[in-house]
């Protein structure tokens, strides 16, 4: 079980890794899905909140140093929307693909939007959000492709249960 | 069935929230260095996604054969556009000495010129994480059919006017050193990490330079008024500190005024796009397209500078040759 979970771990700890780099080299500037944010959505979505809001902090703190602005934001944003969106789902049982689109959403939106808003409201910030609608899109992908990992993941369980169930009769 | 409240959860992410307001306070300088660190851990999946970016990028589409005979024309375009310049800028600088020759008594004794003291040493770095042209052009198309997403799309494709190179520290590149690509100016050293490197690109609304107008009239090119060259963001540079007497139309080069130690020769900025004046101004307005755009250069050159290797005595004194690509 041990070894389950330190592979699980590095598993996890290379998907941030490689999701963080992928933003830095080929994301940013396209409409393609954040590659953080979905592993995120995903992270939050499946782990336990403890580990949801480590990952999260990981995610952030690596976003920041590939972006432009300040250290610390994305950190913030990150970390919050793990905690928040990793409670309400285990407090309200949420399972449907909707929940999933809409929580993925949310965190999407508080991960990629989330600095760029609060370093608006801050005094030194400009008045105007510079693309907001592309950091929309872009939280809109990254739930969608969240979606689609969610789909694989049950697929890959059902056909799993179906099989062990032919097996045994 | 509800689940309490996970607390050690909540304790983590209540010390993770705090520090990550304490990081935001703390200064530039801590988030240089926390920055280079990070960028430095990273560079290994950094170098490996832009390899895979890169060869994804160079799937044939067409043939070839095609494709070198592309490349090769694209080549020779860039070096026959930079000769002119060179040459053009040249013909400037020799224009303005035989001007001072003409102005001036010959000088009574000829003396042997010695050599500089510093010497230019230019590092080949590869850009990390600079978007692919394909991949600008396809999200333009896909937003092209709402106009204020457009608009939003303009900001943010090129609102980041830098990239990062896989040297730092490590091969002696330090801030504020000058990066070219080819003879022009792509930028300046911004940050350096160990392994990697932030290179402030000369658009970037906090890059400036001392910058002179080389204007064409007729067969002629004459060196005009000189400026300060500021970045604008969204891929644009401004000229300032251009005097309203002082003729300028689009298609005048922007080169530097003022000399990198080690390298003796003016190098390109850009081309002025617009100028405009407006009524009762003082000084132009005056938009500068960049010689190198932020999402051109894949590779760039940073200069280093040192001593020379023969005034420092490690050599015989014989004249050294420049670093290749300068002159």
């Amino acid at each position: 079980m041990t070894a389950v979970r330190t592979g699980l771990g590095l598993l996890l700890a290379l998907a941030v890794y490689f999701a963080v780099a992928m933003e830095a080299v080929i994301g940013g500037r396209t409409l393609m899905p954040h590659a953080p944010a979905v592993v995120l959505i995903v992270a939050t979505w499946f782990l336990p909140t403890t580990p949801a809001v480590v990952m999260a902090a990981a995610i952030g703190l690596g976003c920041d140093a590939v972006g432009t602005g300040l250290l610390g934001p994305g950190v913030i944003a990150a970390v919050t929307a793990a905690v928040i969106g990793s409670t309400l789902r285990h407090r309200w049982q949420l399972e449907s693909l909707l929940a999933v689109i809409l929580f993925g959403m949310g965190v999407g939106l508080t991960l990629i939007a989330g600095p760029i808003v609060a370093g608006s409201l801050l005094p030194t910030g400009g008045e105007e959000i510079p693309g907001l609608q592309i950091e929309v899109a872009r939280a809109t992908s990254s739930a969608m492709a969240a979606l689609g990992i969610t789909l694989l993941a049950r697929l890959g369980a059902s056909t799993k249960r179906l099989t062990t169930a032919a097996w045994n009769a | 069935m509800t689940r309490r409240l996970d607390t050690p959860a909540w304790t983590i992410a209540a010390i993770v929230i705090a520090a990550g307001g304490v990081l935001c306070c703390a200064p530039a300088n801590v988030h240089q260095r926390l920055r280079g660190v990070l960028l430095d851990v990273l560079a290994p999946g950094l170098k490996s996604v832009a390899a895979v970016r890169d060869r994804k990028t160079a799937t044939p589409v067409q043939s070839q054969a095609d494709v070198e005979t592309g490349r090769r024309l694209r080549d020779e375009l860039k070096h026959t556009q930079a000769l002119l310049r060179q040459q053009q800028v040249e013909s400037a600088r020799l224009r303005d000495e035989l001007k001072q020759l003409q102005d001036e008594k010959p000088r009574p004794f000829l003396g042997e010129p010695g050599l500089p003291l510093f010497a230019p040493d230019l590092l080949t770095a590869r850009v990390l994480d600079s978007p692919a042209r394909d991949e600008i052009e396809r999200t333009i198309v896909t937003l092209s059919e709402g106009s204020s997403a457009r608009v939003a799309l303009a900001e943010w494709v090129l609102g980041d006017d830098g990239v990062t190179i896989d040297h730092g520290r490590d091969a002696n590149v330090a801030p504020d050193q000058p990066v070219l690509a080819g003879r022009s100016v792509f930028g300046r050293v911004a940050s350096t990490g160990r392994f990697t490197s932030r290179v402030q690109h000369v658009s970037d609304p906090a890059f400036r330079a001392h910058a002179k107008l080389i204007r064409r009239t007729g067969d002629k090119t004459v060196a005009g008024a000189e400026g300060l060259l500021v970045g604008a963001g969204e891929g644009r540079c401004r000229l300032e500190l251009i005097p309203a007497t002082e003729p300028v139309e689009p298609g005048d080069l922007v080169i530097t005024a003022a000399t990198i130690p080690g390298i003796d020769e003016a190098l390109f900025l850009g081309q002025v796009e617009t100028a405009d004046l407006g009524p009762a101004a003082s000084h132009w307005k005056i938009t500068v397209a960049p010689a190198i755009a932020v999402d051109e250069g894949s590779e760039l050159q940073v200069v280093r500078v040192g001593l020379h290797p023969a005034r420092s005595g490690d050599e015989p004194k014989t004249a050294t040759k420049p670093a290749e690509g300068l002159r």
